[in-house]
């Protein structure tokens, strides 16, 4: 047994290397996801799992228009935080008074429906966002001042732009939603964040001749095969690589019958040149989805050993209710292991295909499958602690019954249960979980770490909550009365540590009293 | 550059702008139907003060025909069965006298306008597209939130009326610091201060000794030939780009 001192030091040096050092600054987040792992630690430690039970609300932020909503995660910067509501709106704030500092409103063209935004990019003084009118937009940090739009897709069809996007290297990336409509063929647009321009565009589902196209029929059904691209990416910059997920293939999400085959690259990972777009590798987490599964989940990098030696990984955790470990450098499969209630897959084949149950297939008569169309998880960001090596996310039990026109709840079964799950992910078993009572059944909110042993979570119904990290015991908690589909950050002004979640259309500020 | 004539392009073609001949055709229909009871100035008299019409104001095009033509019944407001071109003219000019943005372009040339604008040193803090300075309010949609007679005024004389958030203030600091800039926000216990480079000064109320707000505008009194003048209102007018950004200040709580 390694000293635990040790073991610190080596997971610190791990991420330390892992890490873009643009974002040493731990008093910043910088990102969706903080930075550009995805693993949603921060290094702050002011808030404990010793005090953490003093936490207090420190001021809140009330945006004015509802319904619109919002999933993002605010961006913080040397005191002044940048949020998104509704993929027309952008408020600035400062961040230690919650005292707006300008606030941007956009007209859309049209109306797409897509009412909720999961929040901005960062790069010099400009801040980036998608719009609910499928634009990306560069304000000037100072004062909302627009620097250019760009349109993502044309008003024909564009079904929203909910994606916060991701700057890296003078590129900004954003991913594209409408996977479900059987009208579009998924893609992923590169900016230059200067000018706006569009430097490049790869589709996630190949044309005829393409590599990759042998996985669908010789028809057009590749112009409408969904695949679509409506969360953030990561990236190492040591590899020259960026991972973005994709979404389920189309047209239709319950019947194949007129796309047989794998639809590469659907429900994917991909791992691609950041200047180019170029393909590198691919791992494909459901073949021929028939079950709306989408793989939209964060691509979580992680230095960690495994099977005694060090190795460079990359952590997903799949709607279709499987966690899985894979060489982020080569795409080499390494685990796969259920964390929620499943019965679609027997087993994987040593090269991580999942070889299926039988009855699985939607039809007719219905088919019953675990999990249900809402998935063992879904788009909330994980989190991961380097210290505790476990792996955080809201997971979810519930089955439903397919038919190729649609699923439909299995009322038979019991009520979904909703939980916060820890995996560790040497095993793929989970160590423990803190169960939901009486929430909502369907959740989309994210997780964070703290090296003050904490992970932060909330439920639907508006709990926000604290656990330790290591041996899953309920600490805090903070009833913010409305719904909560976001994910918690935190971040540090003139010496004092806040953590802070957005609600519906609110941002709440946490901060331990002053001495 | 592609994004720069793309903003460009946006300006000059957003904005639901009525040609000059439709309002003013619309202009004398008014006045032969409408003035008499709802008076010259729209204000009102024996008929409701349109400014404060829900149809008017915030209606649509299509709404506002469709009650001209059928009139309210009961309501003492009478169906004016006018052809659809008439109609179509006098919703234009409703909509101009009454909507920010909806008026015809005012008279001018916007090019030199612009030229006026770089010049006479407004950039160096109004931005518009997202380029100039940041310690006066943003002008990138100005034409769509203030009239032209307004634009005017707050050109001509700056301190008439000061934009929320924009005063100028200067504050004192405990640790003997003296910062001047635009008072963004301030409460009871915190003060945000814009600082003419861009940045923002955000402070505890605790930490300033004294706040010294002169209740005057930091923007100078432009000296314009009538020529430039008519210009520069000319290139204000033209920025109708369908981005509104603004502060909400207390006022909107």
């Amino acid at each position: 047994m390694r000293p635990p001192v040790l073991m610190f030091l080596l997971a610190a040096f791990a991420a330390a290397q892992l890490r873009d050092p643009r974002f040493d600054d731990p008093a910043n987040w910088l990102t969706f996801d903080g930075d550009n792992t995805g693993q949603r630690h921060s290094r702050l430690a002011q808030i404990h799992r010793g005090n953490v039970k003093r936490l207090k609300a420190e001021w809140v932020y009330q945006t004015i228009r509802v319904p619109l909503r919002s999933e993002a995660t605010p961006l913080v910067r040397d005191g002044m935080m940048y949020f998104t509501v509704g993929g027309t709106q952008a408020h600035a704030l400062d961040a230690s008074t919650g005292r707006e500092l300008w606030s941007f409103h956009l007209q859309p063209e049209g109306d797409t429906g897509a009412d909720w935004n999961r929040g901005m990019a960062l790069s010099g003084n400009r801040v980036l966002m998608a719009t609910r009118d499928c634009r990306l937009i560069a304000l000037d940090a100072r004062n909302g001042s627009v620097v250019w739009a760009s349109r993502v897709r044309a008003p024909e069809p564009c079904f929203g732009t909910t994606a916060a996007p991701l700057v890296w290297n003078g590129l900004a990336y954003i991913g594209q939603r409408g996977g479900d409509t059987g009208r579009m063929r998924g893609h992923l647009d590169a900016f230059d964040v200067e000018t706006g321009a569009r430097k490049w565009r790869i589709f996630t589902i190949p044309g005829p001749g393409e590599k990759g196209s042998q996985t669908w029929p010789a028809t057009d059904v590749y112009k409408v095969g969904g695949g679509a691209t409506w969360t953030a990416g990561t990236y190492d910059p040591r590899l020259n690589l960026l991972f973005w997920p994709t979404g389920n293939p189309g047209p239709k999400d319950y019947d194949g019958s007129d796309r047989k085959g794998d639809n590469l690259y659907s429900d994917s990972v991909l791992a691609l040149r950041p200047d180019t777009g170029e393909l590198v590798w691919h791992y494909q987490f459901t073949p021929h989805d028939l079950w709306d599964w989408d793989a939209n989940e964060t691509p979580v990098l992680v230095d960690a050993q495994w099977r005694g030696r060090p190795r460079k990984l990359l952590l997903h955790a799949d709607r279709n209710a499987h966690f899985y470990v894979l060489d982020r450098a080569t795409g080499e499969f390494l685990m796969a292991a259920p964390f929620a209630r499943q019965s679609w897959a027997r087993s994987f084949t040593a090269a991580g295909r999942p070889v299926l149950n039988p009855g699985v297939v939607p039809s007719h008569r219905g088919a019953r499958v675990c999990p249900d169309v809402h998935g063992g998880t879904n788009w909330q960001p994980p989190s991961y602690h380097p210290e505790t090596g476990l792996f955080y996310l809201l997971a979810r039990d519930a089955c439903g019954i397919y038919y190729p026109n649609g699923p439909e709840y299995d009322t038979g079964s019991q009520k979904p249960l909703q939980a916060l799950r820890a995996i560790d992910i040497q095993t793929g078993k989970v160590k423990w979980e803190i169960p939901l009572l009486g929430t909502a059944e369907i959740s989309h909110a994210g997780t964070m770490t703290t090296a003050g042993g904490l992970v932060f979570f909330s439920s639907r119904d508006g709990q926000f909550m604290a656990a330790d990290a290591l041996s899953g015991a309920l600490l805090w908690n903070f009833n913010t009365g409305g719904t909560i589909r976001a994910a918690p950050m935190t971040y540090m002004v003139k010496g004092r540590q806040y953590v802070a979640v957005v609600t519906k259309a609110a941002v709440f500020a946490f901060a331990l009293p002053d001495q | 550059m592609r994004a720069l004539r793309w903003i460009i392009a946006l300006v000059c073609a957003v904005g639901p702008a009525a040609d000059l001949q439709s309002v003013e055709a619309g202009a004398a229909l008014y006045r032969e139907n409408c003035a008499a009871c709802h008076a010259a100035n729209l204000e009102g008299g024996e008929a409701p003060n349109l400014f404060r019409s829900r149809v008017v104001v915030a209606g649509s095009p299509q709404a506002l025909a469709g009650l001209i033509r059928k009139g309210i019944p009961g309501d003492g407001m009478p169906p004016y069965p006018l052809p659809d071109e008439q109609v179509r003219q006098l919703v234009a000019f409703l909509h101009s006298k009454t909507r920010p943005g909806a008026g015809p372009p005012l008279p001018g040339n916007p090019e030199a306008g612009r030229a006026v604008f770089e010049k006479a040193g407004c950039a160096a803090c109004h931005m518009i597209g997202g380029k100039g300075g940041a310690l006066g309010p943003d002008l990138s949609s100005i034409a769509l939130r203030s009239f032209p007679a307004r634009i005017r005024q707050s050109v001509v004389d700056p301190g008439a009326s000061i934009a929320a958030g924009y005063a100028k203030a200067t504050l004192t600091l405990r640790d003997g610091r003296v910062l001047t800039g635009a008072l963004r926000n301030e409460d009871n216990f915190s003060l945000q201060l814009l600082l003419p480079n861009g940045e923002y000064a955000l402070l505890a109320r605790a930490d300033v000794r004294q706040v010294r707000s002169s209740g005057e505008s930091p923007m100078p009194k432009p000296d314009l030939t009538p020529d430039d003048l008519r210009d520069l209102l000319a290139y204000l007018d033209r920025q109708r780009a369908p981005f509104l950004s603004f502060s909400l200040t207390f006022q909107n709580y």
